[in-house]
């Protein structure tokens, strides 16, 4: 093409809407051409440096509480937003905190009711064993918690709270130490709103086995985003190095935000602002980084790090971060220089600027003056014991749940053999937004929020059934009778010839 | 190159002789089937997606995207059943012996539905292709294929009689009553009246006739023989017969697979380029075709401007070629589309056998076999469309596969391009127009002359004007309508007939003046 007066025509978009033969045609002249400008998808939008960090809770949410569950031993801290409607209560993932779910709260609180709490051993939930991470106790962690808000105790109130300092819960709701039972009766008139369990990647995992218990009694539908077991599974013997390679600490929060945009951890600006600062915590004085990071040290596991999974479609130039349990993803162009395929959490590839912490240095004390720095609240290796328990099982589990489902994911070559069959026979919805990281609702909050409340008016969620026209008591049935020669008795036909 | 064992050409060669020169045609309109009314939606079913003049050049078959082939027969053949061979005539005016008529059409795929990868597999023929050879006289084989199955049709004249002076003819039962559906006992043939019938005509046995032809007709009747299905994982775009009548190849996008014409069950994959990694891709088949003598010897062309030409004899894999056509001179500076825009789209072997022509997507190039250097000529299709492809990529057009035809006696190239027009080139460059595919192909375009250089931007110095030239009417006139392409045309082998595909409809030109 010639060159115009004007300067170079800007490089023509990628064409992944291709199907058939045209699509492999054109994606074998871009792999051909080698220019990576054919390659990459559309560059991430430019940061704002104007934008406050850290963003305030209270620009997406209502409320924040402090819901005490002494038979959990914990006090959960609670975000919500939004008062009336079916009641979404979302979980995050590993290492995050309720703050992930900000993006997604401001969309849906005009519709329903949106929970983020934090997990135990999170963001600013306190509880008692908090290095017990085992699928059973998390599940039943929120189990408790949806009784204590919606459950057992008095009707629907626990969302309209507007004091944003509340300590303890409502002296009205202590007494009443509930044991976890399937089908609770709750006293009083209030039925318990119908209940839509949101779970992000290790949320996920604990939100179909929360469900699986059957404590939420007006379970109405589960939503899983991002995790699926055979990946998952795969994945976990590089968890360890990948957990290693994060840094251990950042002198202060831009640098922070720098490195989860930077690595893919998190694409959306707006969402990393919400949402990291209150993953990481300052240092107190005198600590150390490394001793912050308190854990048995991990041997890296051997065997290289070869990607498990090929990505086909996505197209990204920086390598994806995910959370726990997510496969490594390779970045999918060969042009660009080879990079360590990275796997999930929030790594970094070492050559990044800001990657301090290098596995087992303890760099991050000295020289730390004025600002000691901050680190990550929750320690992740600690948890490393508990991860296949979070996913074995996880796709039957699902599949046999008895409410609607629906999984988010950012494609299709994910799913593993259960779920691919389950999907083809019908037992789930999958929602695919290929342009997401792992941290879907974090990436595409609109997209994803309006899968979430597509699915609710779906399935009328929170809104009385259907009523199908029955006719009266007295009413005779008029049901079809088949009549004509082939089916007169055959003592008849002589008489019609 | 070792396979190959003599000389690949068996005819007179069409270039580079002085005296068989290519001189310029006249062509006019001849006639046109299914022509659209101006303002009249086109049914997408209807569109044509593939033509084919079979090996007599008597008839001509199209495929739509509806899975119909069309077959006509050539009028002037069919009133020279009586005897006398054809001539053609001294003068244009008179009526050319090239007319054709509609003869039969039949539904060959349907649409089918991919359950396992959820997609739906288009019935839109791709190819036809004529089968010589197999049997002679009146019946007719047909190879059509869409985007996963190839079948054998046959097309045949069956004779219906009709019988007349049945015996059984009375008052009560004739011929045509049947009786009641599920009633055993009446009807025209019941044992009761067989033995009423048989008892009158023992009583009256000068009154038995036998029944009489009164008539016989002919009937075109189709039936698929062969179905030769599940062997491609990608979309078909070429089947091609070999010269020995036995054996096709049919080619998608990663694979060539060898059939025989007589085994649906079984194909033989003598092509696989498909990467261990599908990440590292970079190549894909878009057309295959078999040389018109040596049975062993066939082309496939890629989407990186190779074509590559193969033995079978060499090895049960072809895979290795035996000669590789490139052009490393590639016009024009590269950009971002000179990947996409290099890629072949149409190769044909020419009738004599020693050169390929091959279509991409801006030019018209003509390979000698026996040279792989480089190709012997390139002729430019539309190149004023050459400032317009970041337009044309965007809108998908510049993946448009075009066909490239050649002469029966090898002297000319046509192939189509857009705003339904179709451009014919003599071999030697010396005869080059562009016609439309209308009522009227060679009619002149109203030119807007004075908006040429700020459209086109071409008014930057005396030196840019010169190397590409202003574009005449005509020229221009191709950017027009980007939705209305001419992709697929045929020319017929023994005449200068030319039958190109306009959407849904079917125009037929003849040119006078080639000797």
């Amino acid at each position: 093409m010639d060159e115009a007066p004007w300067g170079a025509p800007p490089p023509p978009r990628p064409r992944p809407d291709l199907g058939g033969s045209r699509g492999l045609l054109a994606r074998a002249a871009a792999n051909a051409a080698g220019s990576p400008d054919a390659a990459e998808a559309a560059p991430p939008p430019p940061r704002d440096p104007a934008l406050p960090l850290p963003l305030p809770w209270s620009n997406y949410f209502d409320a924040e509480q402090d819901v005490h569950c002494p038979e959990r031993g914990a006090t959960f801290h609670v975000c919500t937003a939004g008062s009336s409607g079916p009641v979404v209560l979302c979980l995050h993932g590993g290492g995050y905190t309720g703050l992930s779910w900000a993006l997604i709260a401001r969309r849906l609180k005009d519709k329903c009711r949106v929970i983020a709490p934090d997990l135990r051993a999170h963001g600013r939930t306190q509880a008692q064993e908090a290095s017990d991470f085992s699928a059973a106790t998390l599940a039943a962690d929120v189990v408790a918690l949806w009784q204590r808000m919606f459950g057992s105790q008095a009707g629907s109130g626990a969302a309209d709270v507007s004091s944003s300092a509340a300590q303890a819960e409502q002296p009205g709701q202590l007494p009443q130490q509930q044991p976890l039972q399937p089908q609770q009766e709750q006293p009083g008139g209030a039925h318990p709103p119908p209940t839509v369990l949101v779970g992000h990647s290790m949320g996920g995992a604990i939100a179909v086995h929360a469900a699986a218990l059957g404590g939420i009694s007006s379970l109405a539908g589960v939503v899983v985003i991002d995790v699926v077991e055979g990946t998952a599974i795969a994945s976990l013997p590089y968890m360890n190095t990948v957990l290693q390679k994060r840094p251990k600490r950042f002198a202060s929060l831009q640098d922070a935000v720098d490195w989860a945009l930077d690595t893919g951890m998190c694409k959306r600006q707006e969402a990393a602002h919400v949402s990291l600062p209150s993953m990481l915590r300052q240092l107190g004085a005198g600590e150390d980084a490394a001793a912050a990071a308190a854990g048995p040290a991990q041997p890296l596991t051997a065997g290289g790090l070869e990607p498990l999974v090929e990505e086909e479609g996505e197209e990204e130039a920086d390598p994806v971060a995910q959370d726990v349990g997510q496969p490594p993803q390779l970045p999918a162009r060969p042009q660009v220089p080879p990079r360590p395929p990275q796997a999930e959490a929030e790594s970094a590839a070492p050559t990044r600027g800001l990657a301090r912490g290098d596995s087992g240095s303890s760099g991050g004390g000295g020289g730390s003056g004025s600002s000691p720095g901050w680190v990550w609240r929750t320690q992740l290796e600690q948890s490393a014991p508990f991860w296949e328990g979070w996913y074995s099982g996880l796709s039957d589990m699902f599949l046999s749940l008895r409410v609607p489902k629906v999984l988010v994911l950012v494609g299709t070559d994910r799913l593993d053999r259960p779920l691919t069959i389950g999907q083809m026979q019908g037992k789930f919805q999958p929602v695919l937004l290929p342009q997401a990281g792992h941290a879907v609702h974090e990436d595409e909050p609109d997209r994803t929020a309006d899968a979430i409340a597509t699915f609710i008016r779906r399935f009328r969620i929170g809104e009385p059934p259907l009523q199908i026209p029955r006719p009266a008591a007295g009413v005779p049935r008029i049901l079809p009778v088949p009549i004509g020669p082939a089916f007169a008795p055959p003592g008849q036909q002589h008489a019609q010839q | 190159m070792t396979g190959l064992v003599g000389p690949l050409a068996a005819g007179p060669s069409p270039v580079g002789q002085g005296d068989e020169l290519a001189p310029p045609l006249q062509w006019h309109f001849s006639q046109v089937f299914g022509e659209r009314s101006p303002g009249e939606e086109v049914q997408e079913a209807d569109i044509i997606s593939a033509v084919e003049f079979d090996h007599s050049g008597d008839f001509l078959a199209t495929g739509d995207q509806g899975g119909r082939v069309v077959l006509f027969e050539r009028i002037a053949a069919s009133r020279a059943r009586a005897g006398h061979p054809d001539v053609r005539p001294e003068s244009p005016l008179h009526a050319n012996p090239y007319e054709f008529r509609y003869l039969t059409e039949f539904q060959s795929h349907e649409p089918e539905f991919d359950y396992l990868k959820s997609l739906e597999i288009e019935e839109k023929i791709n190819k036809v292709r004529w089968v010589k050879g197999r049997c002679g006289g009146r019946t007719h084989m047909l190879l059509t294929t869409n985007d996963k199955t190839v079948k054998l049709w046959k097309v045949y004249e069956k004779r219906v009689a009709s019988l007349a002076e049945f015996n059984l003819q009375n008052g009560s039962s004739t011929l045509n009553a049947g009786g009641r559906p599920g009633s055993g006992s009446g009807g025209p043939y019941s044992p009761d009246k067989l033995r009423a019938a048989c008892t009158a005509a023992a009583a009256q046995p000068h009154a038995l006739r036998i029944p009489r032809v009164v008539g016989t007709e002919t009937l075109l009747a189709t039936r698929c023989k062969r179905s030769y299905g599940n062997a491609h994982t990608y979309h078909i775009n070429s089947i091609a017969l070999s010269s020995d009548c036995e054996t096709f190849i049919s080619a998608d996008d990663l694979r060539v697979n060898l059939w025989h014409l007589d085994r649906q069950d079984l194909a033989f994959n003598i092509v696989d380029i498909k990467p261990q990694n599908m990440e590292d891709l970079t190549e894909v088949i878009t057309c295959a075709d078999y040389h018109p003598h040596h049975c062993s010897v066939f082309a496939y062309s890629s989407s990186k401007g190779l074509i590559r030409l193969a033995d079978q004899r060499a090895a049960a894999l072809c895979d290795q070629h035996a000669k590789l056509f490139e052009d490393t001179e590639p016009a024009g500076p590269r950009s971002f589309f000179s990947e996409i825009i290099s890629s072949i789209n149409d190769i044909r072997f020419s009738p004599c056998g020693r050169y390929i022509l091959s279509r991409d997507y801006m030019t018209l190039k003509l390979w000698d076999v026996n040279m792989d250097s480089g190709p012997l000529a390139t002729y430019p299709v539309h190149e004023s469309l050459r400032g317009k492809l970041c337009d044309l990529y965007e809108s998908d057009c510049i993946f448009d596969k075009f066909d490239c035809v050649m002469s029966g006696d090898g002297r000319y190239f046509a192939t189509g391009t857009y705003s339904n027009f179709f451009r014919v080139v003599g071999a030697d460059a010396s005869s080059d127009c562009l016609l439309e595919a209308s009522r009227d192909p060679t009619r002149k375009r109203l030119a807007s002359s004075a908006k040429l250089p700020t459209r086109f931007g071409l008014s930057r110095g005396p030196g840019r004007a010169g190397r590409s030239g202003s574009f005449s009417a005509g020229e221009e006139a191709v950017g027009q309508d980007f939705g209305s392409k001419l992709l697929h045309l045929s020319w017929h082998p023994q005449a200068n007939v030319i039958a190109t595909a306009a959407s849904n409809s079917l125009y037929l030109f003849y040119g006078s003046g080639g000797r």
